[in-house]
């Protein structure tokens, strides 16, 4: 097999651009400037976020075309390495990161802060793929489904411990996809479910394992008039203010629930109150018609792929959207528990914007190259 | 093999479409539930959320003594809090406010790093920092200042005991500001208002739902510059004596109105938090004392009512005796070291025969005794307004030893309070009709009609006219020629007893060594009486006699307050006898001379 070398794309590859999965992720990037503008206005934590978060969109434009350029093969020869660099960024974090809220999750590089739990789920896409690929012949089997969880699960326990419950949820939909599509035998993964949901029950009653806030957020999605004050407050309020925005919305910037603070983070996890509340019925759908529109073109070109390694890699990138669009927006609409999400591309973040692009940049390399190219 | 796992890669991808367009139907029908069809709803529900329902504050009531000067009344001041959740710099804000509020900063600092969510930074602060902290809201987030009023007692420490002190709530706490707590703190209104950002009220959006009904104004039987006299005398006596308390109440006996009632020491109730609570108590009013000599007036005025001739020998008083099992003895004063000898009541009362009041006692016996004790108001607890006091103690007359009933007649053995002794001499002065003393004379709604106006309280009669008016002139002796002498004012004619009581041990066995509480009781002047003042003073230092230690403060306090009431004179002062003394002798030498040339 004769691909392109590194970092040079073959002009044929243009050919199987998809361009309808640029556009979306344009406008999803734009629409988030709009909403970030208006979420930080005369807010508590400064200014300057459109800002950033345009400097952000470049550079992760700029990443997402190099990720497009790189062909699978080079992922292969790479993927150890990347999976213990992985880890190893993950063990900086516990040891010299930055916390906020509780949480040990950013490091520092001079005046930047970032994220890397956000690029461990990009790396972690690409060597299970790589893993996935390698033992294609093994795939249906309960060994090679166990030896992939534990491969998964070493990187995943170092961002639970920061704590970070949301990322380490993202990791599991990530490789419950990516198996699920790579044609596991579906009897592995209902033990595996059976044995996750057991593992939950022993984690809610085992004292230690879940930090009370975690718990609290639970139960206050249960039931948010339980404290309504404290966990449930954030579940009540983003409801209220979605709610309250109607069909049209109150309009842009006035929003008045978003104008007074009521929801906190509302510039990165509880973003989508704010076009519900401002842009109505219609923002919050046109919104989420958009992201459709993303994870179809996703799965197209998951089904379009000859490539294993690419058809792993979209599944893994499809999985992690899925799951955090539907987890963030979920959460807001009080139908998912308040897990600290943020909305793909959505979200002020990044870190989390830059790896964000770096996906589509991906899955734009696996589309390109879906036919194997003979010289 | 490719094509089989090209179908399954299919049949998946189908299947996660599905999973995933289930997970969108959710969303879609959840966005759809709250923004279409729950949208009034939530709309309601996000107006409620910014718009709070606050009390519009009721002003305080005022409290004015009898002429209209206030004892008690309200200022603006500001309180300051915090909502530490939505601080963002708590250093810095630590920092600012402690500059605003002239704390120091560390002080503020712990406060804002507590647990708790709502922490008061400053109470009842000066207005003018409030309105501070208003101009910097912007730069100081989750700091909020509460407009608020404060009570301040322009009189300070005049009549603490009496008009109390309210707390932080603005509710009463201690003595009237906590019995006429219901008619001083009105009913608070309702208000609407819109928050802000960091939950403060946005002052343009108020919408007033209910006005507040201001508390009403009460005014005192309290005179202020008696009370002041009072209170003077009482400190001037402190530092000749140095009592360990002593209070004096003036009455005016016709109504019943405490003009005047003062207790030593005292506390200003403008820092009332900073002082002893023992200086709060009202001790006139709820602290009991065995009121010894200055009793003797009951046991004479039973007496006289039964008929007995105030002549008529009641008994020979040799110093001491041995009666009914136990031992009465006298305080001898000269020319008296060998006794009273024959003692009728006259003597009894001029000279504080115990001797004389033991014998008495028994000679009306223990049931008639008590039936006056209780007449003269010493067993019913009064009903003055205070809402502190206490009520004499004694026991049932049909568990009286004859020694317990001989001690009574000279008041050992029994207690009473200083306002309950009030009361005696004040229905003496009164011809014998008991009139219930009273602090409240009206209270008045915020337009100025009248709510409650007091009227002299119920009067009964207790003794005789006649028997009274011997009681009177018993007592005027006693300060014309006898024990008394101390307290004759210069210019009027006064009736009055002394007392040097022992105190009883706390423990109820006996008496405690070498401590006296002397008093003085009286009133003036004797024909018309206009003042009743008892001093009751609770071991003084340096001597321990009623005459000498309450007397001269019943004479100050009565001298001055007739003279401020400019009641006439009713007898010849001092400087007129002189002066007619030297007018006769002038006459007289000129005679002589006249007679001589």
């Amino acid at each position: 097999m004769i691909g392109s070398l590194e970092g040079i794309v073959d002009r044929r590859h243009f050919k199987n651009l998809d361009v309808s999965l640029i556009a979306i992720t344009a406008a999803i990037v734009l629409f988030s400037c709009v909403a970030i503008y208006s979420a930080s206005r005369g807010g508590a934590a400064g200014t300057g976020f459109v800002e950033r978060q345009v400097m952000w969109a470049v550079l992760g434009a700029i990443a997402a075309a190099v990720m497009a350029s790189i062909d699978t093969s080079l992922y292969h020869r790479y993927a150890r390495k990347l999976y213990i660099l992985n880890i190893l960024m993950l063990a900086a974090v516990l040891v010299t990161g930055h916390s906020s809220k509780g949480a040990q999750r950013w490091i520092g590089f001079g005046t930047m802060k970032i994220q890397p739990s956000e690029f461990a789920k990009i790396i972690l896409i690409i060597c299970l793929a790589v893993f996935f690929v390698q033992r294609r012949d093994t795939l249906r089997t309960m060994k090679t489904f166990v030896h992939s969880l534990v491969y998964l699960g070493v990187p995943m326990l170092f961002i639970f411990k920061q704590p970070d419950l949301g990322t380490s949820l993202v990791l599991i939909s990530i490789w419950t996809v990516m198996v699920f599509v790579m044609g596991t035998d579906i009897k592995n993964l209902l033990i595996f479910g059976g044995l996750g949901v057991m593992l939950a029950l022993t984690a809610w009653y085992v004292p230690g394992v879940m930090k009370d806030y975690q718990k609290m957020r639970i139960i206050s999605f249960v039931n948010p008039a339980a404290d309504p004050l404290k966990s449930g407050y954030h579940v009540t309020q983003s409801r209220i203010a979605i709610g309250s925005g109607k069909m049209a919305g109150k309009g842009f910037l006035k929003g008045t629930q978003r104008e007074l603070h009521f929801i906190p983070e509302q510039h990165t996890d509880f973003i989508f109150t704010v076009v519900g509340e401002e842009l109505g019925f219609v923002g919050a759908a046109g919104l989420v018609l958009l992201y459709f529109g993303m994870i179809w073109r996703g799965l197209l070109i998951m089904a379009a792929t000859e490539d294993a390694t690419g058809r792993a890699i979209s599944a893994g990138i499809v999985g992690m959207f899925i799951f955090h669009i539907f987890v963030n927006i979920g959460m807001t609409l009080g139908i998912m528990p308040v897990t600290g999400v943020p909305l793909p591309m959505f979200s002020y973040g990044g870190s989390s914007l830059m790896a964000n692009l770096m996906a589509i940049g991906l899955l734009e390399g696996v589309s390109m190259r879906r036919h194997k190219i003979n010289f | 093999m490719a094509s089989r796992q090209r179908g399954l890669v299919k049949k998946r991808t189908t299947w996660l479409f599905l999973l995933f367009s289930l997970l969108y139907v959710a969303v879609a029908g959840r966005l759809v539930y709250l923004q279409v069809i729950k949208r009034d709803y939530y709309k309601a529900k996000a107006e409620r959320v910014r718009e709070r329902t606050y009390p519009v504050r009721a002003t305080r009531g005022t409290i004015y003594d009898r002429n209209g000067r206030a004892l008690a009344v309200n200022i603006d001041t500001a309180s300051v809090f915090a909502n530490t959740r939505d601080i963002r710099d708590i250093s810095k804000t630590s920092v600012r406010v402690a500059a605003l509020l002239d704390q120091d900063t560390n002080v503020i600092e712990e406060k804002l790093n507590g647990t708790r969510h709502f922490v008061w930074l400053g109470r009842q602060l000066d207005a003018r920092i409030g309105d501070r902290i208003w101009n910097e809201r912007n730069k100081l987030p989750g700091v909020g200042m509460q407009r608020d009023t404060k009570r301040i007692y322009p009189a300070g420490a005049l009549a603490a005991q009496i008009v109390g002190f309210t707390n932080y709530e603005n509710q009463g706490a201690e003595g009237l500001e906590r019995v006429l707590n219901s008619q001083l703190q009105g009913k608070n209104g309702k208000f609407t208002a819109e928050l802000d950002s960091e939950r403060r009220v946005i002052p343009e959006t108020r919408h007033v739902l209910k006005n507040a009904e201001d508390g009403r104004d009460v005014y005192l039987t309290i005179d202020m510059t008696i009370q002041h006299i009072t209170e003077q005398a009482l400190a001037e006596l402190a530092e000749k004596y140095h009592p360990r308390s002593a209070c004096a109440v003036v009455m005016d006996p016709r109504t019943g109105e405490i003009l005047a009632l003062a207790n030593y020491p005292t506390y200003d109730p403008n820092n009332a938090r900073k002082t002893k609570s023992a200086l709060w108590r009202n001790r006139a009013v709820a602290d009991l004392y065995e009121p010894g000599s200055t009793l003797k007036t009951v046991t004479a005025a039973a007496a006289l009512n039964e008929g007995i001739s105030p002549y008529q020998v009641i008994a020979h008083c040799t110093g001491r005796e041995k009666i009914a099992g136990g031992r009465v003895s006298c305080t001898l004063h000269h020319p008296f070291q060998n006794g009273h000898g024959g003692v009728d009541m006259l003597k009894m009362i001029q000279q504080s025969c115990n001797i004389g009041a033991a014998h008495l006692a028994l000679r009306l016996g223990a049931k008639k005794l008590y039936s006056y004790e209780k007449a003269f108001g010493l067993l019913d607890k009064p009903h003055a307004g205070f809402g502190c006091e206490a009520v004499g103690y004694m026991d049932k007359p049909d568990q009286w030893r004859p020694i317990r009933l001989a001690n009574i007649g000279f008041g050992q053995g029994m207690a009473v309070t200083p306002l309950q002794m009030t009361g005696v001499y004040a229905t003496i002065a009164n011809g014998g009709v008991r009139v219930e003393p009273q602090i409240v004379r009206e209270i008045k709604n915020r337009d100025g009609t009248t709510f409650r106006a007091f009227k002299p309280g119920k009067a009964t009669r207790v003794i005789s006219k006649d028997a009274a008016m011997s009681t009177m002139r018993l007592l005027k002796s006693c300060v014309d020629v006898g024990t008394g002498k101390p307290g004759k004012i210069d210019g009027r004619t006064v009736a009055g007893k002394t007392g040097s009581a022992q105190v009883a041990k706390e423990n109820g066995r006996g008496y405690e060594n070498g401590t006296f509480i002397a008093s003085f009781m009286g009133f003036a002047p004797v024909m018309s009486p206009r003042l009743v003042i008892a001093v009751v003073v609770n071991r003084p230092q340096g001597s321990h006699w009623g005459a000498t230690v309450a007397a001269p403060v019943f004479r100050e306090i009565g001298e001055k307050s007739l003279w401020y009431l400019k009641v006439p004179s009713d007898t010849p002062s001092n400087e007129e006898m002189r002066r007619q003394e030297n007018e006769r002798k002038r006459l007289a030498d000129r005679s002589i001379k006249g007679f001589a040339g």
